[in-house]
């Protein structure tokens, strides 16, 4: 233990000079503002600033860019909680209750909930991050093919769980957005699925018009078809702090969030993801008010936040003590990393504890800075809503379609937006719900991959799925859940929770 | 009224040639000019990625040496083939180039059969600039110190040896590298080589073709072991490591290389300003160092070395296309 803060001391001796302190500063106020932005990524902005870190420190630079990453987390809550909008894949969990507790005049606490759960989230998996990294990561190194498509298959039952409504309308919104991963070429095979000729759609079809038009612009759409007085907005400017009841519904939900979020976050590819889902799911099952999900229940603000926030922190622990990089903006740092002519891997700790240990610290001011910047912003985000329909809807439709543009520079993203929008659109008539479509078309495509990649390495024998201690134990657990949707004890209570 | 109709007759023709002197003049003085707005240098992988960072050094080169401003736009999207489609379209003005990497410009002809664009009849060449090499990657735990000592062991499995690959340079190099040595592997598809290495590193597959930067960092890190690298000279970066020639596999060189290319007919004085900033920036000591860091090498170069450069890398995709059992799409 006491090595521990010795370490942490060593860090925060790095990261306290005003030099990386402004660059902390800088790093969060950007991604924040990229949250916001519908459509622009931390990918993007991390890659065209790479450039400018060329000149900075390697603790600076790397202090400014994670910055980015994990302020664009927090900004991209910001507006999935205000118009339905996900900024980042990992907040459309939390348009799902936060919009509509936004609806309810609730915006503003909704927004604090977001914002202190991330914090304590982010705290914890910042000091997980300084305990036990060397330990995490060689749990996450036994996480290979076989483990991932266990738990893809775990993600997609899980998300049959996590719709209201009918289980057969979720399984079939499941296999749709299946069908649409499948769109691109073939990892395997090299081979392209569903590309009508189009270039563009050979790497598949891309996920920000896919989101951006499901939930926001369907949402707009479905709003307009409504006489101006009936349309259900979160025009309503509650208190902008949440009440004693919502603060303590929301406090064991953060907690469980953390816990999920850490775990998750620090399995290579899929994690990030896949945490704030399972978090959502978690809640919902074991909520006392199953019927509050998607109609405003605070867990389903606070959980799915504070998992997303503690997975980016873990995030770091296979690129700091492995050199894997576990989504495409690690990857990214692994570059700015190798830039400054350091390499990531088991030796850094050893190597360059300095460097380590001021990332770590550097995360944890960043937090606190975040919530400095982001408290005062609620109020001001929240009277965004006093906007006039007429005002608002053209200006988010503009920048939905700029923010889709600039993630490949291509019209047919534009296009894709509003195919996406009108399917939205054909959806909410339908009744049908949108979150399980999108797991199933996030999940389908790492699942075929590594369901084909262990089948490969195991010359065909299908009993490496059983063989392998972790994955067994997650099939087992599938397999669990199965049989709570098909059993009719729990089908008969499923209906009326729902 | 004949005066007046041959001096109207001779006013129009100097009117004609001084407007064609002016014209000539005009493309001459917009030569010299160039550039007077940005430039913008397309290229066709996602920001942030490793050809993305590579790319951008560039760029900022490109902008410090000339004065000028450059831009990168990112066109992602089919192994590359989008942006060089978007630049082989683009008006010949020198203010759209591409930054094209040889898996792209030679392995797309022979990868793609429905391609709109080609490589030599749609494109001029500036130069190339860049070059890296691919290093065959095995566990840190095997056995086998030398590629002698590996393809022996490779051909103890009898036709259970399995190698990953994250593109198709990899794909390549890897096929290349079976046939040769003479054995039977089983190829495991990966998004991408960092996915692969440390599928090698755990032990799930024997052998990668990996880029030198993922390969070295987790060398250092102890958990492979680097036997040789796929390009004609050492890198830089890893003196010690000796080629596949070196080890007596001349066969497998697989030398992705990078190069500036521009839409046809753009005028020569534009290439050829373009050339010499080019040639400027992958001279500088500054830009060796920044390479060799990631295991890339610098390569200046000509336009005529490019072009044949090219067409023998067209040949040699071809071959590999034919070798590697790749059904072109």
């Amino acid at each position: 233990m006491d090595e521990i803060f010795q370490n942490l001391a060593t860090g925060f001796g790095g990261a306290f000079t005003p030099v990386n302190l402004g660059l902390c500063l800088i790093g969060c106020l950007l991604g924040t503002l990229i949250g916001v932005l519908p459509g622009i990524g931390p990918i993007a902005t991390i890659a065209m600033l790479l450039p400018i870190t060329y000149g900075l420190s390697p603790l600076g630079a790397l202090i400014m860019l994670a910055g980015i990453y994990y302020g664009a987390q927090y900004g991209g809550s910001t507006t999935a909680v205000l118009v339905n909008l996900p900024g980042e894949s990992s907040s459309v969990v939390t348009c799902l209750d936060g919009y509509q507790m936004a609806k309810k005049g609730r915006a503003g606490s909704a927004l604090t909930i977001a914002a202190l759960g991330s914090l304590f989230a982010g705290c914890v998996g910042t000091l997980l991050l300084a305990a036990f990294a060397p330990i995490l990561a060689k749990f996450a190194e036994q996480f290979r093919s076989p483990e991932y498509f266990a738990l893809m298959l775990f993600g997609l039952i899980a998300a049959v769980v996590l719709a209201s409504g009918s289980v057969v309308k979720a399984i079939a919104m499941v296999v749709l957005g299946l069908l649409f991963g499948l769109v691109g070429t073939d990892v395997s095979s090299g081979v392209t699925r569903y590309g009508f000729g189009v270039p563009e759609l050979y790497d598949g079809i891309d996920f920000v018009p896919v989101a951006v038009g499901l939930f926001g612009l369907a949402e707009i759409m479905s709003n307009l078809d409504k006489r101006e007085e009936n349309r259900d907005l979160a025009s309503k400017v509650g208190s902008l702090w949440p009440t004693r009841e919502e603060t303590r519904r929301a406090i064991p939900a953060v907690l469980r969030g953390t816990v999920v979020g850490s775990l998750l976050g620090i399995l290579p590819g899929g994690g990030a993801v896949l945490s704030s889902f399972a978090a959502y799911t978690l809640e919902k099952k074991i909520s006392k008010h199953p019927e509050e999900f998607g109609k405003g229940a605070v867990e389903g603000v606070a959980a799915p936040e504070a998992a997303n926030n503690a997975g980016a922190q873990t995030s770091f622990i296979p690129l700091l003590t492995l050199g894997i990089p576990s989504t495409p903006v690690m990857a990214i740092m692994v570059g700015a990393m190798m830039i400054q002519g350091i390499a990531p891997g088991t030796a850094l700790i050893k190597e360059r504890p300095d460097l380590f240990w001021g990332i770590v610290a550097s995360m944890w001011i960043g937090n606190v800075m975040l919530v400095i910047i982001n408290l005062p912003l609620i109020g001001l985000w929240v009277k965004l809503l006093h906007v006039p329909y007429r005002i608002l809807f053209p200006i988010i439709l503009v920048l939905c379609c700029v923010g889709t543009y600039s993630t490949g520079n291509a019209t047919t993203l534009v296009v894709m937006l509003a195919i996406f929008s009108v399917l939205g659109y054909v959806f909410v008539k339908l009744g049908c719900e949108t979150a399980p479509f999108l797991l199933g078309f996030v999940l389908g495509p790492l699942m075929e991959e590594n369901l084909r990649r262990s089948m490969v390495i195991s010359f065909g024998d299908p009993l490496i799925f059983v063989q392998r201690p972790i994955s067994a134990t997650i099939l087992a657990m599938t397999f669990g859940l199965v049989l709570l949707i098909v059993l009719p004890q729990f089908r008969k209570t499923r209906e009326v929770a729902f | 009224m004949s005066g007046i109709r041959g001096f109207r007759l001779r006013a129009a023709t100097a009117v004609t040639v001084a407007c064609g002197c002016m014209a000539a003049l005009s493309t001459e003085a917009s030569a010299q000019q160039y550039p007077d707005r940005p430039v913008k240098v397309v290229v066709g992988f996602p920001a942030g990625s490793g050809a993305d960072i590579l790319c951008r050094y560039f760029v900022e080169g490109l902008a410090k040496v000339s004065g000028a401003t450059f831009v990168v736009e990112n066109k992602p999207g089919a192994t590359g083939n989008i942006g060089s489609e978007t630049v082989a379209r683009a008006k010949p003005d020198g203010y759209t180039l591409l930054m094209g990497a040889s898996s792209n410009m030679a392995g797309g002809p022979n990868l793609y059969k429905n391609l709109t664009w080609h490589p030599q009849k749609d494109f001029e060449v500036v130069s190339t600039f860049a070059q890296l090499g691919f290093v065959l990657t095995v566990a840190a735990n095997s056995p086998a110190k030398t590629v002698a000592e590996f393809t022996t062991l490779m051909k103890a499995k009898a036709g259970k040896s399995t190698f990953g690959f994250g593109n198709t340079s990899g794909l390549a190099a890897s096929s290349l590298y079976a046939h040769e040595a003479g054995f039977q592997a089983t190829s495991v598809a990966y998004k991408s080589n960092p996915q692969a290495v440390s599928d090698v590193a755990e032990g799930q597959i024997d052998y990668v073709f990996s880029d030198a930067l993922f390969s070295m960092s987790q060398e250092k890190a102890g958990k492979v072991r680097l036997l040789a690298v796929t390009t004609p000279q050492r890198l830089s970066s890893l003196p010690d490591l000796p080629t596949m020639a070196q080890v007596g596999l001349p066969a497998v060189e697989v030398a992705p290389w990078w190069a500036v290319f521009a839409p046809l007919k753009t005028p020569q004085e534009i290439l050829g300003k373009l050339d010499g900033w080019l040639n400027t920036v992958a001279r500088q000591p500054e830009a060796r160092e920044f390479l060799v860091k990631q295991g890339i090498e610098p390569l200046p170069g000509t336009p005529a070395k490019t072009r044949e450069m090219l067409a023998a890398s067209l040949k040699d995709w071809a071959r590999i296309v034919d070798l590697a059992k790749i059904t072109p799409q």
